[in-house]
């Protein structure tokens, strides 16, 4: 009998293990090192079941590893832990500098990619004889709009770039998670017919969900900070944490409200308000231990299961043109969705503008959020080109953009800009 | 629809306001705390759905329990973590000087214990009216015969008793699960004649094969995640290695029929307690105990509440309350006998002795793993008496010998040691 554990326990010690061959000999970053290594092997499954006949190697591990359908808990929960976790480390006081480009590329920004790649996507499919409406490209659109928070950090530690731009990338790939997936429920509305919105419905839908889930969020995280301070067991705030994320997302969904802004805010709240409060509290320690380490181990896994999801795809001809002409599409709607936000962005100088213009369309990586939101698709006879899709400009931004970051930030600033040369 | 993701948010919120008024208010054990509060939820929703006509609260929380499939969970999962996590915070010298009476009360004290129980709750059902065959009883007994580590642990933090005492209790704790499960299997196949050629001999052969077995692999893979820790700079790593560790081992153990428990109890003592020299602060020891203390605190959360919530599911009708009333005294006399024999062979001076025996009868605390076990029960005419018995064993245990065992420790000791 095979269990979920099993699977777990197989990837944990995969994991484990790529995570210390990583370590002493390549250093990449480590969710790029994970994804890399789950596409090898999976490579090797597929060659071995072709080579050696009867071994049915990689039928095997798709039933076991990914096709062993994710259970609806770990759509729902993974969703909203790795918010709750990302927003948890986020200090409002550090990204004020750069409030407004941050607050447009997370708003302005994702709705700018969402829509240049659903329209474009749309043409370039109809052209190669693939008919999907309109408003599941811009599903897909949605599903790639937002950065990674995880790994765009884990990047921009490394290379060598001036602190504004290091402070914008990771203020945009906390914030435009929370837009993203609010146009992915509103689009997949529409999509699916739920109802048959208008313009001025979606909108008016958008804003009450966005704001409902705001509210929702900062009440519940007003709660449990003060559940906190009336406590003085650490442990306690272990329970609390948890409680104040399922809790909220659920009666967020429950309102028809935004679940992900809601657990979003909630974070913030209990870490941030007020902001002037930076107190050492011994739960305040506890619970950043605690989010870290499930961040962590959350990407981990999820990167894991990306490259593994490789053994699905069923990879024709016409997937691969789709796939290639997806690739400079949404290098395409980043750009654009990059350039008209910094327009608004005073606090850097002209000239800077276009380097860091650059930097933010290479340095877009997508990740565990486009993965999260693919696999919770409902069925529908698109949703098989949507992810082999989804799957391709992840992969390739990860693994393509992820690498040669350095490099192209060395080309943008000049080998001795900022700095020295980057040294990990 | 609800799914087990609401019912995970509202048990943690439950967990949160029970928890807090237990540290403002009554200050008792938390999971004993959480127990209670659970259980006057319970009755809470049973006296709500007999008094308001219609409203089906209890029925419809009863029928979501059993559709979860807990002792699955329970079994694969939670227990290789709790018992990983409570062997992360053992001293391992202090076992390591009381090895005798611990090896002793974990085989033969576990043993005992479930042969005189069966015996005599085989007798009390006979005598009520319902006589469920020895098979059965004996499965029962070895439920009902391991010590929770995880309860008892915070009890001992809050007593003061001589440390001997503590570590033989802890110790026991640890590792009197390894035999009880594998007890419990072969009593299981004697009751539903899966094999019927279970002798003594094979049984003894099977226990020491499983625990022998266990702890071989335990070593093994304990040792290696050590190696690979040291290796590692990256601190963070600890998380996914001891994940991999725990749930590697106790799925490799099942899969080679060994004791799972055992061998995740092993591997746990193996990757923090073996120190190589100039390793004692490495940053990742303390990283992996905080870490595992919280995967503690969560899972006995929701363990305990659980563990309330489950009375619900007993169906308590008049005939079966006598057998229950008899199962109490009797479990407390087994867990005597079962004590005080491996005590007074292993003891060279038997001055401390009554007082010893006295005390870990008492802190004999019954918990997730006889939940766990008695959840797995096979369907059978008997199912609802065992449950019903195990359940009501586990819930004294906890609140009457738990909450009390403060005061019958300075009974025994004096005020101080």
């Amino acid at each position: 009998m095979w269990s979920t554990f099993d699977s777990g326990a197989l990837l944990l010690v995969f994991a484990t293990v790529v995570a210390i061959v990583n370590d002493h000999t390549l250093r990449l970053p480590r969710p790029i090192a994970m994804l890399v290594a789950a596409l090898a092997a999976s490579a090797v499954i597929l060659a071995v079941s072709a080579l050696v006949p009867g071994s049915n190697l990689a039928g095997l591990t798709e039933r076991r590893l990914v096709g062993a359908d994710l259970p609806d808990v770990l759509l729902n929960g993974v969703l909203a832990l790795l918010l709750f976790a990302t927003s948890l480390r986020t200090d409002l006081a550090g990204l004020r500098r750069h409030a407004r480009p941050i607050f447009w590329l997370a708003t302005l920004g994702v709705a700018i990619a969402m829509l240049v790649f659903g329209i474009g996507i749309h043409a370039v499919l109809r052209l190669i004889g693939i008919d999907i409406p309109l408003a599941w490209c811009l599903v897909l659109g949605a599903i790639l709009a937002p950065t990674d928070a995880v790994v765009v950090e884990q990047l921009v530690a490394k290379v060598n770039l001036p602190a504004d731009v290091k402070a914008l990338i990771s203020g945009e790939s906390l914030f435009n998670d929370g837009a993203a997936v609010v146009f992915f429920f509103a689009a997949l509305a529409a999509a699916t017919g739920a109802d048959t919105p208008g313009h001025g419905h979606i909108v008016l839908q958008l804003l009450i969900e966005g704001f409902g889930g705001a509210l929702l969020g900062f009440i519940a995280g007003l709660l449990a900070r003060q559940a906190m301070r009336f406590s003085r067991d650490p442990n306690i705030a272990v329970t609390i944490s948890l409680a104040l994320v399922l809790a909220t997302y659920r009666s967020a969904t429950l309102l028809e409200l935004s679940g992900p802004i809601a657990v979003v805010v909630a974070g913030l709240t209990m870490r941030n308000w007020p902001v002037s409060a930076r107190a050492a509290a011994p739960w305040r320690r506890r619970i950043s231990q605690l989010w870290s380490m499930v961040d962590e181990l959350v990407n981990t896994l999820l990167f894991l299961l990306m490259g593994f999801e490789v053994l699905t795809i069923p990879l024709g001809t016409t997937s691969v043109i789709a796939i290639l002409c997806a690739i400079p599409l949404s290098l395409a709607a980043r750009l654009a969705s990059v350039t008209i936000p910094l327009a608004f962005a005073r606090s850097l100088p002209r000239a800077d503008r276009l380097k860091s213009i650059g930097v933010l369309t290479w340095t877009g990586l997508r990740g565990g959020i486009s993965i999260a939101l693919v696999l919770g698709l409902p069925d529908s006879p698109y949703r098989e080109t949507l992810a082999v899709i989804c799957y391709a400009l992840v992969i390739f931004s990860v693994v393509v953009q992820g690498l040669t970051t350095p490099a192209v930030v060395s080309l943008i600033y000049g080998a001795g800009a900022p700095g020295a040369a980057d040294k990990g | 629809m609800l799914s087990s993701f609401d019912y995970g948010s509202m048990l943690f919120v439950l967990a949160t306001v029970i928890g807090l008024l237990n540290e403002r208010f009554i200050r008792i054990p938390r999971p004993i705390a959480l127990l209670i509060g659970a259980l006057a939820v319970s009755l809470g929703l049973i006296l709500l759905s007999a008094l308001v006509p219609g409203v089906h609260l209890a029925a419809r929380t009863e029928a979501r329990l059993a559709d979860s499939d807990l002792s699955a969970v329970l079994l694969d999962g939670v227990l290789a973590l709790l018992l990983f996590a409570t062997s992360l915070g053992t001293d391992v010298s202090g076992l390591r000087r009381r090895a005798r009476p611990i090896f002793l009360l974990a085989t033969v004290g576990v043993v005992l214990a479930m042969v005189i129980f069966a015996f005599g709750i085989h007798a009390a059902l006979a005598f009520a009216g319902m006589p469920v065959p020895l098979g059965w009883c004996l499965g029962l007994g070895a439920i009902l015969a391991p010590t929770d580590a995880v309860v008892v642990e915070q009890l001992l933090a809050r007593v003061n008793l001589p440390q001997e005492i503590r570590d033989i209790i802890t110790g026991e704790s640890l590792f009197n699960d390894g035999a009880a499960v594998v007890l419990y299997f072969a009593a299981l196949a004697t009751a539903t004649g899966a094999d019927s050629v279970v002798g003594h001999g094979k049984l003894v052969g099977t226990m020491l094969y499983a625990g022998g077995g266990g702890a071989l692999l335990g070593l093994a893979t304990g040792w290696l995640a050590l190696k690979a820790m040291q290796r590692v700079r990256a601190e963070h790593l600890v998380v996914t290695l001891s994940l991999a560790l725990v749930l590697a081992t106790y799925r490799i153990a099942v899969w080679m029929e060994l004791s799972g428990p055992i061998a995740v109890v092993v591997s746990g003592l193996m990757l923090t307690q073996f120190r190589a020299a100039g390793d004692e602060a490495a940053p990742w020891r303390r990283r992996i105990k905080e870490f595992w203390s919280m995967i503690d605190e969560i899972i006995n959360t929701l363990l305990f509440m659980l563990i309330g919530f489950e009375v619900l599911q007993i169906p308590l009708g008049a005939a079966g309350l006598w057998p229950v009333l008899a199962a109490i005294p009797l479990a407390l006399a087994a867990r005597f006998v079962s004590v005080a024999v491996p005590l007074s062979l292993g003891r060279r001076h038997p001055q401390d002795a009554a007082a010893g025996i006295a005390i870990m009868t008492w802190t004999g605390l019954r918990g997730g793993i006889s939940i766990a076990l008695a959840l797995a029960l096979p369907q059978s005419d008997y199912h609802e008496i065992l449950t019903a018995i195990c359940y009501a064993v586990v819930i004294f245990s906890v609140i009457v010998q738990g909450l009390s065992t403060g005061r019958v420790a300075r009974l025994l000791y004096g005020g101080k040691h």
